[in-house]
């Protein structure tokens, strides 16, 4: 066996490149991952709005594609994503951190004192309602 | 930046962080355990999936995927993330936020500073 046979066999260029490599494919994985779960969020949607049948099936294969694979894909993922945040309720602790201003201290009432973000939402809600009314 | 808005929420991080990464602890320590909460994250996957495409073949199959790729391939990642949705989802965040930094952060945790 030469020389060239040896390094050859040893290539370094892997012992670089495959930490990036196996870092890259954990990426893939996720982002496949999370496009089947897009994909059944969408079948949930429209079949919540439409019911069954093949016309059904059609429209969520054209809103799979157009949603995951077509140049639209990173806007639509995007905002999925912020969608999913919102619904699992992130946007709660981060209501809580920038309204109710835990580091602040002092217990003042000048800035509308123990609010919480569900508290603030479910006012919201209240206020809304009772405009709905009118 | 405003003043002593930083040292509370590098706590709050530590503390989010510490929980979201216990149970990797757990299951480094004790392997069983790990095999317990691949279990309990199956049924998880499994029942989120039934819930979208009712009883079929389709779930089975869109079922072992979400899991082999969730919970056996990305169980590091996967984990913690569960333990995120856990504590917001459930509302523990407010508790966190208000409660666990100490007294002398929070309107809600006490008595306010004099």
């Amino acid at each position: 066996m030469d020389l060239f046979t040896i390094l050859a066999s040893l290539n370094p260029l892997d012992y670089i490149l495959k930490p990036v490599t196996n870092i890259m494919d954990t990426i893939n994985l996720v982002i496949l991952g999370f496009k089947i779960v897009i994909l059944l969020f969408i079948v949930q949607f429209v079949r919540g709005r439409f019911g069954g049948g093949p016309i059904v099936t059609i429209l969520i294969l054209v809103l799979g594609y157009v949603m995951l694979f077509s140049n639209l894909a990173p806007i639509f993922t995007t905002a999925m994503f912020i969608y999913l945040f919102i619904i699992f309720g992130f946007s709660m602790l981060v209501m809580d951190l920038v309204i109710a201003k835990p580091w602040a201290g002092g217990g003042g009432e000048e800035e509308g004192g123990h609010t919480t973000g569900k508290e603030y939402s479910e006012r919201l809600a209240k206020t809304r309602a009772v405009q709905r009314r009118f | 930046m405003r003043r002593g808005f930083l040292p509370p929420m590098i706590l709050l991080l530590v503390i989010l962080l510490f929980i979201m990464l216990l149970p990797l602890l757990l299951a480094k320590i004790f392997p069983q355990f790990e095999w317990l909460l691949k279990a309990y994250f199956s049924i998880i996957v499994f029942s989120f999936v039934r819930r979208i495409l009712g009883g079929g073949i389709m779930t089975y199959i869109v079922s072992g995927i979400l899991i082999y790729i969730f919970v056996f391939q990305l169980f590091w990642l996967f984990t913690p993330a569960y333990m995120l949705f856990l504590i917001v989802g459930l509302g523990l965040s407010g508790i966190i936020v208000f409660g666990l930094p100490g007294r002398g952060m929070g309107r809600r945790s006490g008595v306010a500073r004099q």
